[in-house]
């Protein structure tokens, strides 16, 4: 197995690297579980109204959360 | 992973990706407005159809023989061609044309209110959302137009799968929302493409699909008139269309299909000769009975002359997964917040094109080789070497 030292390159925060190969489903995990909170919020929301649409809000909103949310922790970090 | 395998997925990514880019961009851009399409015409119109008050016209009203009288009094010389039911209030649009098979830029939207009988005139028309409309649906070049962006958006969705294949090699030491922002601008670049491609991924292929789908609805409508309502009017085989003068009361014919398809709603009607007919019918379009079924419509064809019921079918699944496409597509079903989400996705999904785009620009000469070692180490070759 090739062994990947850490990144180091001038900086105090270096991005989280594991020295083991993931597994496709530890690569997949996060991505699936908020894919298919996108479908079934597309489809409670296509079927009702009510507690249905909030539900929708809620599962599909997952998406632009995590995205919004990644976006400005990396802004937040000072990069040297 | 081998490497001959990541470069296979890597050429289909980047052909199918940059093939529909400027298309997909124009889609994005123009698609923003149009999701809120109806709070924009509520802001720059008076809104006199949502202000309607009472009984909503799919469940009654006036004779709807009386409405459509009212009219046709307005377009004088011109036959029905469509007639429209709203679920929340007494609006009711008829469609008019100079013959029963008009083509849609003859057409003419009139606005009626079903509780008082009162006709509200021409449907107001918004020129800037009406163009926007037209850039996103075709490109102002008819059918074709349709069917290139239709195709555009296939290559999306191969783009989307063929991303995600290359996301796992990518990935397989990174953690999931890795951010390199202190690298160089490329890798910053590469780790938002990559993330907000996966974390957007249902949505943007189901946007994808579902705008595929409509963009070939015309000729799904057309297999499915040809095809099913063929067979279920075949005994009208071989007669003459019926002339507009001989159309009998659309009352009757309502009642007829109602007592076929008890408890469901109206959506709207297809008169005879037109695309979503035969030649002698009126085909009454019903929803659903359920929250699962209500967007999925079942057409009674009804005899024109007589108004007796001729068939009642369930459309086929091609056209059924159409139904379905419309409002999938479009992101109207579930109030502001839905619309809201749908913005953001489609900013994602912009950004995701536009990094696409910069990383194939900004790569350094001759280096498929390195693409791949990019991909196949998550980006840290590079630096090393």
């Amino acid at each position: 197995m090739i062994h990947f030292s850490p990144d180091r390159i001038g900086n105090a925060r270096p991005a989280r690297r594991f020295t083991q190969r993931r597994s496709n489903l530890e690569v997949f995990a996060w991505p699936l579980v908020l894919g298919l909170a996108s479908l079934l919020g597309l489809v409670l929301g296509l079927t009702g109204d009510g507690v249905r649409d909030l539900a929708c809000w809620a599962l599909l909103g997952l998406a632009p959360l995590v995205i919004i949310g990644a976006l400005l922790r990396h802004r937040a970090q000072p990069s040297s | 992973m081998s490497r001959g395998t990541i470069k296979a997925w890597y050429l289909v990514h980047k052909w199918s990706g940059l093939i529909p880019t400027v298309f997909l961009l124009m889609l994005c851009i123009t698609g923003l407005p149009l999701i809120f399409h109806d709070e924009i015409d509520a802001a720059m119109e008076d809104d006199t159809a949502a202000a309607l008050t009472g009984m909503p016209s799919t469940d009654g009203g006036l004779p709807l023989d009386t409405m459509l009288a009212t009219a046709l009094a307005e377009r004088p010389g011109e036959v029905p061609l469509f007639m429209a039911f709203s679920p929340d209030t007494p609006l009711l649009t008829v469609t008019t044309g100079p013959t029963p098979d008009a083509a849609g830029e003859d057409m003419s939207l009139l606005y009626l209110d079903r509780a008082t009988g009162a006709s509200l005139g021409p449907a107001p028309s918004n020129p800037l959302m009406d163009f926007l409309l037209q850039l996103h649906t075709d490109m102002f070049l008819g059918l074709p137009g349709m069917w290139l962006l239709g195709a555009m958006g296939l290559l999306f969705v191969v783009a989307l799968v063929s991303g995600t294949v290359l996301y796992a090699p990518f990935m397989r030491r990174l953690a999931f929302g890795t951010i390199r922002s202190e690298r160089s601008a490329r890798v910053k670049r590469l780790d938002q493409h990559n993330l907000i491609g996966v974390v957007a991924l249902a949505w943007m292929a189901v946007i994808g699909l579902t705008g595929a789908i409509n963009a070939f609805a015309d000729p799904l409508t057309d297999s499915w008139r040809d095809g099913e309502v063929a067979a279920m009017a075949a005994a009208y085989e071989g007669e003459a269309p019926l002339p507009p003068s001989r159309y009998g009361s659309i009352d009757t014919a309502m009642a007829s299909a109602q007592a076929a398809l008890p408890g469901r709603d109206p959506q709207f009607i297809g008169f005879p000769g037109g695309a979503w007919s035969s030649g002698h019918h009126y085909a009454i379009f019903f929803q659903g009975d359920r929250p699962l079924t209500q967007n999925l419509l079942t057409p009674a064809l009804v005899d024109a002359a007589t108004g007796e019921l001729t068939d009642a079918r369930t459309m086929p699944a091609l056209n059924q997964a159409l139904m379905m496409s419309k409002p999938l597509h479009f992101g109207d079903y579930g109030g502001l917040p839905l619309k809201i989400v749908w913005a953001v996705l489609t900013l994602a999904t912009i950004w995701v094109l536009w990094t696409g785009v910069l990383l194939w620009l900004r790569r350094r000469p001759g280096a498929l080789e390195r693409r791949i070692e990019e991909i196949a180490t998550g980006g840290y070759r590079r630096a090393r070497t």
